[in-house]
């Protein structure tokens, strides 16, 4: 079966090494015997999204940040915010985690509006949230419930009732550093301050995001067993590292 | 009032020089940077009192990639010519490091007798010290991520130059690397005399930048001023090249200091062209690599600024042994080795694309540190483009991994390559560096890319048991 990843913003939205989920993305569907195709969606492109599987939005600089929030605010924006109800497969990081909620309150500036799929909403917090994540997900199998990952944020994340954090945190700030909680899940879209990047060395959260999207376009999700145990060896080394 | 002030600053001295005796007899480290921290302790205006001695003036080294390098081969330039001057060692750019480099060259009351200083300076240290060193010389050799875990954000790391340049004499200069959009940004607005340095040579587009473009470190694709894209008529590598906003009329200044041809020598450096105001220059640079060029045009630019002659340039730069750990051969166990830093993507890059400048194929040793000097945030690996290791020519033929975050390295290999040539971790960085030396074949080198700690960590396991040997005077180009 064959699977589309894209990574959107590419050239903007792709500071620290969020281009290795695009990556872990492609290699593991392969490797579970899918074919797989990667489309970089630059600015200013209209991309098929109907045809897209999966969609990975990283995370920016302030500057980058608010241009795409601008493109954002034109015809795409609508188009994802259809797709994401529709079940589209989203993975958003930091900065573009923050663009799927309500709106993001700089330090400086002007409000930058968001796209309102997260029931969320984030204000520029007076410290910085700098340090190694472990956070526990409820999403995943028993057992393998731990994601790990690194935070680089000043942005402080609210939740609202529509939407559900991705886990629970277990060392590190997460979305605020007050309520514990991480990350936001609505439908298949997924947003997350974690870096590392995330997906390499959580491979139950790559597999989920695979399983869903496959679900979603041929309706099972055959996922082999594969051999994980670089991939477990760096999580576990992750979960011992110091804050 | 006065003769107290002399009497602190003379004991700071003393307590710097003290407190670096007892850390070389401890034997602990460099003792690069507690002395100055001690220094200040007691004399928090050290840094001003001593620095405004020196008689030609002070001058400051600063940007993501080359300091250390930029900042040697000035020394040697200087010497050469008869000058006296001192500089930090070893990498200690913070302010403490700073400071013990004045503390430790000062006589015991609190003198300095040199002609210059010249400060290799962390990039977010700038404004901190700027004030106190009212510098005659800044120069900024690029921006690039590098630990962003620790500046914030790139933005922060050029508005810290941004911030000091108000420092900067009014009759000072500032040295800027042309090519890099960001190095020119921070100094649009300063009104001191700007001199720039770049390359013009046309087909130095390295493997790297030309395997593909979009996945290279984009640090300055769009306009600062107006968020135009940017267009390059010719590109080094990532964002550095010749640059114009396709926008607006924001573009890149033609350089003083250029580099008219480059011819790459692989690992045993080039021969470069350079022209300048005062003359064109023929140079072998024994140092790997187009980033080294760069070095060199920004050292060549620093060093007329500061008044020297052209002619003392090429005699320096062709004796220079690199910065610390940035390309030093060695033997060990009856194998040459090469160390290389790697700290950054766009460095990291650099260095495999060097690698692959001749088609052997070889044998590798990753060591990979997240300690606060390597910075803490190790996602940069997924930034570096290791693909090229299994390209149409496989640059990689046996590769080991090691350091804290050996695991991360091991794992960003499997997915850049084939299953089939997995990486082997050891842990232990000297058992690490033992097995990778067996697995080198006789005749041929072991190339360790390492973060600066796991460097440190392995060049003293070297300094111990083998013989650091600067192997590059007999390395140097035959032809």
């Amino acid at each position: 079966m064959k699977l589309v990843i894209g990574h959107l913003y590419p050239e903007l939205m792709g500071i620290y090494g969020d281009r290795g989920n695009v990556l872990a993305l492609a290699r593991r569907a392969a490797w579970h015997g899918h074919e797989v195709e990667v489309r970089h969606l630059a600015r200013g492109e209209r991309p098929h999204l109907a045809s897209v599987d999966v969609l990975v939005l990283g995370g920016g600089q302030d500057k980058e940040q608010v241009v795409v929030c601008e493109d954002l605010q034109g015809p795409l924006g609508g188009e994802l915010r259809a797709a994401i109800e529709d079940g589209l497969v989203v993975l958003s990081i930091c900065g573009g985690y923050q663009l799927l909620g309500h709106y993001y309150q700089p330090h400086r500036g002007d409000k930058l509006p968001g796209l309102s799929v997260f029931d969320a909403y984030t204000v520029a917090g007076p410290e910085r949230f700098i340090g190694n994540v472990v956070i526990s997900s409820p999403l995943l199998p028993e057992g393998a419930q731990t994601v790990v990952g690194f935070e680089n944020h000043s942005g402080l994340t609210y939740l609202g009732p529509g939407v559900q954090p991705l886990g629970t945190v277990l060392k590190g700030k997460g979305n605020n550093g007050r309520d514990a909680t991480e990350g936001a899940v609505y439908k298949n879209c997924f947003g997350t301050y974690l870096h590392g990047p995330v997906l390499p060395k959580n491979p139950r959260l790559v597999d989920h995001l695979l399983a869903r999207a496959l679900e979603r376009r041929y309706g099972s999700a055959p996922l082999n067993p594969l051999d994980d145990r670089l991939e477990v060896a760096a999580h576990q080394a992750a979960v011992r590292l110091p804050r | 009032m006065k003769a107290m002030a002399r009497l602190r600053l003379a004991l700071a001295v003393l307590a710097a020089k003290g407190t670096a005796r007892l850390i070389r007899l401890l034997r602990r480290g460099y003792g690069a940077t507690l002395p100055g921290k001690v220094a200040r302790r007691l004399a928090p205006d050290i840094l001003s009192r001593l620095a405004g001695q020196v008689r030609l003036g002070t001058a400051m080294i600063t940007g993501t990639n080359g300091k250390t390098t930029i900042t040697k081969l000035l020394a040697a330039i200087l010497t050469e010519r008869g000058y006296r001057v001192f500089y930090n060692r070893g990498g200690a750019n913070l302010v403490s490091g700073i400071t013990a480099a004045f503390a430790l060259n000062a006589s015991p009351d609190g003198r300095i007798a040199a002609d210059f200083a010249l400060l290799e300076t962390d990039e977010a240290t700038m404004p901190k010290v700027a004030p106190e060193l009212r510098p005659r010389l800044i120069l900024a050799n690029d921006y690039f991520r590098d630990q962003l875990d620790r500046f914030g954000e790139l933005d922060s790391a050029v508005e810290s130059l941004r911030k000091a340049l108000p420092y900067l004499a009014p009759d000072g200069v500032l040295v800027l690397n042309a090519d890099d959009p960001l190095c020119v940004g921070a100094g649009m607005a300063a009104p001191q005399r700007k001199l720039y340095y770049g390359v013009e040579a046309d087909g130095v587009e390295t493997a790297a930048a030309a395997a593909d473009s979009f996945s290279q470190a984009a640090d300055a694709v769009f306009c600062p001023l107006c968020h135009g894209r940017f267009a390059y008529a010719r590109r080094s590598y990532s964002h550095l090249g010749d640059w114009a906003c396709t926008r607006c009329d924001y573009r890149r200044p033609l350089p003083e200091v250029y580099a008219e041809r480059i011819e790459f020598l692989g690992m045993r450096g080039s021969r470069v062209t350079a022209v300048t105001p005062a003359g064109r220059l023929d140079l072998q640079v024994p140092l790997p690599g187009l980033y080294s060029v760069y070095n060199v045009l920004g050292t060549i630019a620093a060093a007329l600024a500061l008044g020297a002659p052209l002619s003392a340039v090429a005699p320096a730069v062709e004796k220079a042994a690199g910065g610390f750990g940035r390309a030093e051969f060695f033997r060990l166990q009856g194998k040459e080795g090469c160390l290389l830093l790697v700290k950054n993507p766009t460095g990291f890059n650099q260095v495999l694309a060097t690698l692959a400048l001749d088609r052997d194929p070889k044998t590798l040793l990753f060591a990979i540190n997240d300690r606060i000097a390597d910075g803490r945030d190790i996602s940069w690996l997924w930034d570096v483009d290791l693909e090229q290791l299994w390209g149409r020519d496989e640059i990689a033929r046996t590769v080991h991994v090691t350091g804290d975050r050996a695991e991360d390295m091991a794992l960003r290999l499997k997915y850049s390559g084939p299953e089939s040539v997995l990486p082997t971790v050891v842990r232990p960085p000297e058992e690490a560096l033992r097995r990778a030396l067996s697995a080198t074949p006789p005749g041929s080198t072991l190339y360790v890319l390492a973060t600066y700690t796991a460097m440190l960590e392995l060049w003293e396991v070297i300094r111990r048991k083998g013989d650091p040997r600067l192997a590059r005077a007999e390395r140097a180009p035959d032809a």
